[in-house]
This record gives C-alpha cells, structure tokens and sequence, in this order.
C-alpha cells in the first residue's frame, strides 16, 4: 500500500520530468539514426565484453613466445570461412584481431574522455564560479592549447614521450581537457546566474557546495553530449597516431596498428589487412557520433518542433 | 454590396498536426474584408489570429495544414492556385507585417536593398536585385525613398542606406510598413504591428496604418489582442475564441452592444478611469486545450449562461441584426435583453 | 575604424598567440627524452664535442635563459637543426611548405562549396530522404579514418582501376613560380606537367576534403534550420519570392556567418589529416616531413612542423574574422 503511494507521489512530483524523458523516448524511436547510432554502440559493448567467446583464435601470441596460430602457410590467407577477414603476415586471424580491438578501442576513448571531463569540470566549474584572474588565466592558457590542430599536437606530445599506448593517451588527454573546461566553464557561467543559486548563496551555502550541488549537475547534459561525440574523435585520433607509428606496438590487436601494418601490403592487393580494421574503426566512431548527434539535437529546444 | 468585398474568408479550418495531437488552431473561420476598411481581428492569444493570418496569405508551414475552407480574394480562391500565382499575389495583392520588427527584417541587407527587391520583383518580375540595370535601381530608389518619406521616416536618405540594426524599434516598423506598401497591394495584414513597440511609438504607427488607408485606399487586417487599439483605428471587427470567431460587427456596436458572453467579458475587463472599482474584472477559467477543444459551443466551460445545449452543439455565426453576425445558442435573447436594458436606461 | 586598421590590431594580438603557442612546443621540446646535443653530435662523437655543442646552444643555461634564446629563435628563423634531411628545419619547411599548401587549398576548394550546399539540401528537405542521406554522409565524413579512406580510394582507382596515381605530386613544371606546381605548370604553359599533376592531386585532395565537407554539412544544416525559422525568412516569403530566392540570398547569407566560424575551426581538422594524407600518397609536404621525421626521431624537425602548423591555423581563424566583420554588417570591427 505504501508502496502504491510511494510511486504515486512519485510519479506525481516527477510529472513533468517523466513527459520530457518520454517525450525524449519518442524523439528517439522517430529518429532512425539516433536509433541506429544506440544499436550499433550496444553491439560494440556486446562485442567487447565477449570478446573472447566471439574470436575464434588467440589475437596475438600465447605465453609470450609463440603465434599462435602461427603457420607460414597461412601468411596473407585471403578471407575465407576459416579466416572471416582473411589472416596477416605472420598468420594471425584478423577477425579475432578486430574483435579484441573494440575492447582497446573503447578503453583508450573511455580513459581519455573520462579524464579529460573531469579535469575540466573541476577546472572549468571553479574557473567559472570565481571569475577574476584565476579565470582569466585559465582561459589563456585553453586559447594556448585551442590555437595547435589536435592531431598536430598530440602528435608533438607523443613524439616527445615516446611512441606507446600510454602515452598516446596521456597526449590525448593534455589536448582534449581545455575544451571541456571551457564547456562547463561557460555552462557555470550561464548556471550562475540564476535565481536559485542566487538563493544557496543568500542562505549561506558554501562555495563549494554549491558549486558541487547546483551547478555541475545543471551542466551535466551538454557536457555529456559533448563527451558521447568526443569519445568517437579519440578513437579517430588515437588510430590516426597508430596508423603515424606513435602507438602501440606491431601486432598488437590496435585497429590503427592494423591498419597501418597492413597498408604496404594493400597496394599489391592484399586489401584485408587495413581494411577490416579501418572499418572497425569507422563503425564505431560512427555509432558515437549517430548516437551523440541525435541526442543533441533532441536536447536542443531550438530545433524541436 | 457584394462588389465591396475584398476577401472572404469561408469555413476555414488550419490543424497543426503535433507529437501531442492535432492542434485545431482555426477551426471554421468566416468573415469577410471591404475595400478600404480596416478590419480588426481580436482575441486572447493563441486563440487562432495569427494563424487566419497566415493562412489567408498561405504562408502555413509543416506541420500546419489548411485542412478545408475558401479564401475568396478578389474573386479569386487563393486555396486553389497555383503556387506560382500565389507568390504574384503575396506581396503585390496581399502583404503583411510582423509583431517583432526587431527580427523581421533581414539583418544583413540594408533597408533601401530590401524595399528596392520587392519593388524589382512585382514590377519588372527581376527577382535578383544584383542582376538588375543599374538605371532601373536608380529610379527605383527614388521611389523608395518616397514610401520612406510616406511612412514618415526621419531622414530618409539616410534611413534607406541603413541596416536594421541601425534603426529603432519604430523605423525599422515604418521601413516594414513601406517595404509592404511599396507595390501598392489591395490588402495588408498588419499581425499585432504594435505591441512590441513603447506606447508612443505605437501611436505613431497607428496613425501611418490609417494615414496610409486614406492615402493608397488599401485595406487592413489589424490582429490584435489590444481593445484599445482597435477602438482607435478599426472600422469592423471581428472577435475570436479557441479557434472560432465568436461575435462580428462594426467597431461601435462591438463596443456599445457586446452580445456574446465572450465579448462583453472582454469589454468588462477594460480598466476605465470613470469608474473606479474595487476589483478589475476578469473572465473566469483559461483559455482552452486545442488538441482536445470543449464539445459544443467551445466557450461554455467558462460561460455562466451555459446550458446543456452549449455542450452538445456548436453555435453558428449568425447576423442577429444587419451587419452584427454572433455564434450563440442564445443570442438573441441577449441581443433582446441589451436592446431593452438600453430602453430603460434611456427613459 | 577602417578594414585595415582592424586587421593591423588582430596582427598585433596575433603576438601574444604565437608566444602563447611557443611556450607549449618549448615546454613539449623539454620533455623529450633524447639528449639534443648528442643529437647533433652523433653517435660516435667524444663528449668533448658533446659538451661543446652543449655550450654552443644554451643548453647549461637555467630555463628561461634556454626560452630566450628559443623564442628569438623562432622569430629569426632559426627552428633548430634537421638531422633526417641533414639542413636547418626552417630550410626544410620552406621547401615543403608549397606541397601542403597545394593540397589544402584544393581540398578547401572541394569542401567548402559542397559542403555548403549540401547542407542547405539537408536543412530544406529536413527529415525527408535527401537530408537523411546528407546526414549520413556526413556523419561518414567525420567518423572516417582520413587514412582509411586514402587506402580504399588507392585500392580502388590506383590497384583495381588504374585510374590515378598513389603517389607523389607528378611532373615538376618546366618553371617555378608559386611553388603550386598545377598554379606553375598554367603559367609556365607546361601541359605535360599540368595534366600529369592533377592527376596527382585528385585522390589526395578528396581524401583530404572529406571530412572538412562533412563538418560543414552538419554547421550549414544546423544553421539554415535555425535561420529558416526566423521573422525575416517569413518576411522574405511575404514579399512573394520564389523558394530559390529565399533560401539562398536571405536564409543563406545569414547562415554562412556560423559556418564560416567553423570553416576556420575544421581547418585544423585540415592541417592534421594532411599529415595522414601525405603519408598516404607519399606526397612531398610537410605533413610526410612529420611522419619521416617521427620515425628517424628527428625532433628539431617534429616541433617545426607543429609550431608552424599551429601559427598557420591562429593565421586562417584571422582571415576567419575578418571574412566575418564583411559578411555581418552588425559586427563592428574592433569592437
């Protein structure tokens, strides 16, 4: 009985939140690439996590000194039943490689953004929030970061740390943290100003609180937008820094490496090796953007109708 | 009487069809427009002026649909055209002007640009202005600038090499106002021109809409929700609920001898300096859901005469006394009441 | 204020941009682990010529001092030494420099038009199949591997076809003007070379433009809904224009000024995927000197590219005002 009065006050209080979400629902299911962009990424995620029930074979060596299955005959083994994506140099099962890729993948793009996000959070809410020459500072130093092509410097970075996963995304997150501080710094700024906080203020809430309760949830939404196109960018650029030889090592289950490693071979027709990988990487950065771009514009009042 | 006609709008029905349902915005609209007067269409809004605006001009935009109903415009049914002659009409038969001049005029053209392009346009047939002869627009300006002038817009010369962004709210309201009569259409429709503007600026546009009645002998349709504005400068008006137009006649009669309960609400709730009261009047209840209007006459949830006849059918528009159209289930009696209520007060 | 007084002003705060921009290469340039100095030395080399190297650049010197002498540096034209092409850095991107040049040029020639128009399709046609199909092949564009696409295209047309060339720029025009060798070969009347040229230049520059097309599309569209919903569209309508009009001369004009800040923005897209790019189609910029010198650990070489990449791209967002001021009569310069 309490509980029927529970979901009831609930769904009472919650009314107007329940229509939007529902509404959204429907934006959603009316959008086919929305949907297309949610069914795609959810297969991805499937295809990570059984990753080693999907592949057939070992993706790289076993116990650190056999390639496995290693076997000269099978050296550039065009697609076949056995090989779905065809085999590489050495052997190896390219479709097994793909598939333990999309965890790879999704582990550089979700640490990257992830970090970046919070490090911008944090630096944009309190930037925004005090103002003056603090603020003022930081935002030099993003116009710094803003005034280098992306690629460009992560490149520099990497090349000057050394070629490796790590730091391809230790790089990453130097270049993508300014603008998520400048995202929330301005979503802070817009927050600021309304009469709510106002009134956390006037009641004496602390700073901190404040900044904590109130604002960073109220700019929540764009940000994460933001982060859902942005993880689909990393995986772009983190394959762009493989593919220039900045990233992991040669036949390490990397799309980039994949793609790069087997584009000697390409132009003399053996087309699998890059292209499967390529396509992995397309696919996925593609479902983010679907995803991302669909839920923005449905998040966007002024392009509802 | 019936060559004094301009427009006649019939049965008109525009839906917007919404993720919430079907907005019935306006919902069997008639009435009609004379040579030369101007027409006041007045109601709360959202009660379906605008949209009567736009249809009659044809300008509804998806998910807006005219669903049925005639647009009689010099004999002509603008429903039934093509395309193609619709455009020759708008702005050369039919104009019209917007609430916000802030945002109606295109900010990146100068005025002289923009009035000289529908001059171009219904004149010459030259859609491009870039492409037209250098003398043609030359001659032209001078034209534009007389409208300026017209519209009493100070400095003409130099208001027509601006861009709107370097006018006030009033001029770039003028230039609008030139801009659609520089081709000398029969008809202009004027949607709210004056509620964005300061009281005394609104006074002046007021007095340029009649000025320019008199002068080129256009008619117009002024939509407004201001009774005060329609008292000023309406010759007949038209008053509109949910979607239905609810009482027509001439201004004075509207004023003097309101007979649908709607109307006399409305003329109740004018705040008057002669008669001080201790409460401003004002009509019970909000204005319907249009998805899901009312059954019957769509009035009735917030009229204290309602019956149950009110519920069930919904009342024509019907002339009660010659020029006087009212769509109550009881308005002759009304009409008798006030007629007799006057008697008395005369006697 | 006067056009070029406003674009003296933005030269002039362009300064403190590009020191901005150094401070970022110097500090990376800092972290690198390779001894520079023994860099220069050799391998072979005595620590005596080491250490003498050592003095002779600074590098004893406390930080600042060592910035100092960087930043003159890169005012004077001195980037450092190039051990992979064994000349100064500065030599080297002057050379390359035309190549990159060349090709983005062609590339933004392809985007930008195509893009715009595109864009303008989508918006008009919103939800119906035109603007589906334009949508999804922009989200394409912009979820593409740049390399990827250079790899199937030479799949395709170079391998299967036959079509075009994978590499290279072609024949050199009998004339150096410009150092844009199709520009060169018309004005050295070189048909030879301006044919075999721009066989060249096809795959690359589609390959570079795709993605730049596709972020253009998606700001084009977004803008010309937002402005087809405006009074003055409605205006426009009223006065009895035809679609055609109304859609270019006034939704157009008004929607170009977001996509024009975005042009700016995707050029960065634009320099990056010329490293990718060149590296694809051998093709002689300064994006393939990169990757080259990525893989010969040529750092003096890898910092001259991104910094001179990066006062290109502040150098185009300039040229990005500056076309805004004309399009938006609201803006007043300097202000």
């Amino acid at each position: 009985m309490a509980e029927i009065e529970a979901t009831r006050s609930f769904a009472k209080t919650h009314e107007s939140q329940i229509k939007e979400f529902k509404y959204i629902l429907h934006l959603i299911r009316k959008s086919p690439l929305t949907l297309a962009g949610l069914i795609l990424l959810i297969f991805i995620f499937l295809v990570a996590v059984f990753a080693p029930w999907i592949a057939p074979y070992h993706p790289t060596y076993v116990g650190g000194q056999q390639y496995w299955p290693y076997d000269a005959s099978k050296m550039l083994d065009p697609p076949s039943w056995q090989h779905l994506f065809g085999t590489d140099d050495m052997g190896h099962d390219i479709f097994s490689m793909v598939v333990y890729g999309t965890r790879e993948a999704l582990y550089i793009g979700f640490i990257v953004v992830i970090v970046a996000m919070l490090i911008g959070v944090l630096l944009g809410a309190y930037s925004g929030y005090i103002g003056g020459w603090f603020d003022e500072v930081m935002m030099r130093i993003c116009d710094m970061f803003f005034a280098f092509p992306g690629l460009i410097l992560a490149m520099a970075i990497t090349a000057a740390l050394g070629p490796g996963l790590q730091n391809v995304m230790y790089a990453l997150m130097v270049v993508w943290w300014p603008a998520y501080t400048r995202i929330v710094r301005g979503q802070v700024l817009s927050v600021k100003e309304n009469q709510y906080i106002e009134a956390a203020r006037a009641v004496g809430i602390s700073r901190f609180k404040i900044i904590w309760k109130h604002v960073i949830p109220n700019s929540l939404p764009p940000i994460l937008v933001q982060a859902t196109m942005d993880l689909g960018n990393v995986i772009l650029t983190a394959a762009g820094l493989a593919f220039l030889g900045l990233g992991a090592a040669a036949y390490t289950a990397d799309w980039g490496v994949m793609v790069s490693q087997g584009r000697s071979w390409l132009i003399s027709g053996y087309w699998w090796w890059s292209t499967f990988p390529g396509l992995a990487i397309f696919i996925t950065v593609l479902a983010f953007n679907l995803f991302g771009d669909g839920i923005r514009d449905i998040l966007d009042p002024r392009l509802r109708r | 009487m019936d060559d004094e006609i301009l427009l006649k709008v019939e049965d008109l029905h525009t839906y917007f069809y919404t993720y919430e349902g079907v907005v019935k915005a306006v919902d069997g609209v008639s009435f009609f427009v004379k040579k030369g007067e101007i027409f006041g269409l007045v109601g709360e809004t959202g009660c379906g002026k605008s949209v009567t605006a736009l249809s009659i001009i044809g300008l509804i935009d998806d998910p807006g649909k005219i669903v049925s109903g005639k647009i009689i415009f010099q004999g002509k049914n603008l429903r039934e055209l093509p395309e193609e002659e619709m455009r020759k009409i708008r702005g050369k038969g039919i104009s019209m002007i917007f609430q916000e001049p802030m945002t109606a005029l295109n900010p990146v053209y100068t005025i002289g640009d923009q009035i000289l392009e529908i001059i171009l346009l219904h004149k010459y047939g030259i859609e491009n202005i870039k492409k037209a002869p250098k003398e043609l627009k030359n001659k032209e300006r001078k034209r534009v600038i007389e409208m300026l002038r017209l519209v009493r817009m100070p400095d003409p010369e130099r208001a027509i090499d601006s861009y709107p962004h370097e006018l006030s709210g009033g001029m770039r309201q003028r230039a609008m106002i030139a801009m659609m009569l520089a081709t000398e259409p029969s008809l202009l429709i004027a949607d709210e021109p004056t509620t964005a503007l300061d009281v005394t600026v609104q006074a002046q546009i007021l007095n340029i809409l009649l000025d320019m009645r008199d002068k080129l002998g256009i008619s117009i349709i002024l939509i407004t929700h201001d009774l005060s504005v329609v008292a000023d400068v309406c010759d007949r008006v038209a008053v509109m609920y949910a979607g239905n137009i609810v009482e027509m006649a001439d201004v004075y009669t509207i004023f003097k001898h309101p007979v649908h309960p709607y109307t006399r609400g409305l003329m109740q709730a004018i705040p008057s300096i002669a008669e001080k009261k201790e409460e401003l009047k004002y009509i019970k209840g909000s204005v319907p859901n249009l998805i899901y209007p009312p059954s019957g006459c769509r009035f009735h949830p917030r009229c204290e005469y309602a019956q149950d006849i009110c519920k069930k059918e919904r009342p024509k528009l019907v002339e009660i006394e010659p020029g006087h159209y009212v769509a109550c289930h009881f308005a002759k009696e009304f009409f008798e009441k006030e007629k007799r209520a006057e008697g008395e007060s005369n006697e | 204020m006067k056009l070029w007084q406003y674009i003296a002003r933005r030269l002039l705060l362009l300064l403190p941009v590009i020191i901005g921009v150094t401070l970022i290469t110097f500090t990376i340039s800092f972290v690198i682990p390779a001894d520079p100095a023994r860099a220069w030395a050799g391998q072979k080399a005595p620590p005596s010529t080491v250490e003498k190297i050592r003095e002779e650049y600074h590098l004893n010197d406390p930080v600042y001092v060592q910035y100092y002498y960087y930043i003159t540096g890169v005012f004077t034209g001195n980037w450092g030494y190039s051990h992979s092409e064994k000349r100064p850095v500065a030599q080297c991107l002057a050379d390359y420099f035309p190549a990159t040049f060349e090709l983005t040029l062609w590339a933004m020639g392809i985007a930008i038009p195509t893009g715009i128009y595109l864009g303008v399709v989508s918006a008009v046609k919103r939800n119906k199949i035109p603007d589906h199909l334009s949508r999804i092949f922009a989200l394409s564009g912009v979820s593409m591997p740049i390399f990827w696409l250079g790899l199937l295209l030479i799949l395709l047309f170079y391998t299967y076809l036959g079509w075009f060339p994978a590499s290279g720029r072609g024949i050199a025009p009998a004339h150096t003007y410009t150092g844009l060798y199709i520009l060169d070969s018309i004005l050295s009347l070189d048909w030879h070379a301006f044919v075999d040229d721009l066989w060249h230049i096809i795959l690359p520059s589609i390959t570079l433009s795709y993605a730049t097309l596709a972020v253009i599309t998606r700001m084009t569209r977004s803008s010309m809904l937002e402005v087809l919903r405006l009074d003055y569209i409605k205006t426009a309508k009223a006065k009895g224009l035809s679609d055609k009009v109304v859609i270019y001369r006034h939704a157009l004009r008004n929607a170009l000024i977001p996509t024009l800040t975005v042009s700016g923005l995707a050029f960065a897209g634009l320099l990056g995927g010329a490293v990718l790019t060149e590296t694809i189609f051998a093709w002689p910029g300064m994006g393939r000197y990169a990757y080259q010198a990525i893989s010969t650990l040529d750092y003096p070489a890898i910092m001259g590219v991104t910094l001179l990449m990066a006062i290109i791209f502040v150098i185009a967002n300039l040229i990005v005002d500056i076309m805004y001021a004309y399009l938006d009569p609201r803006i007043k310069l300097g202000e």
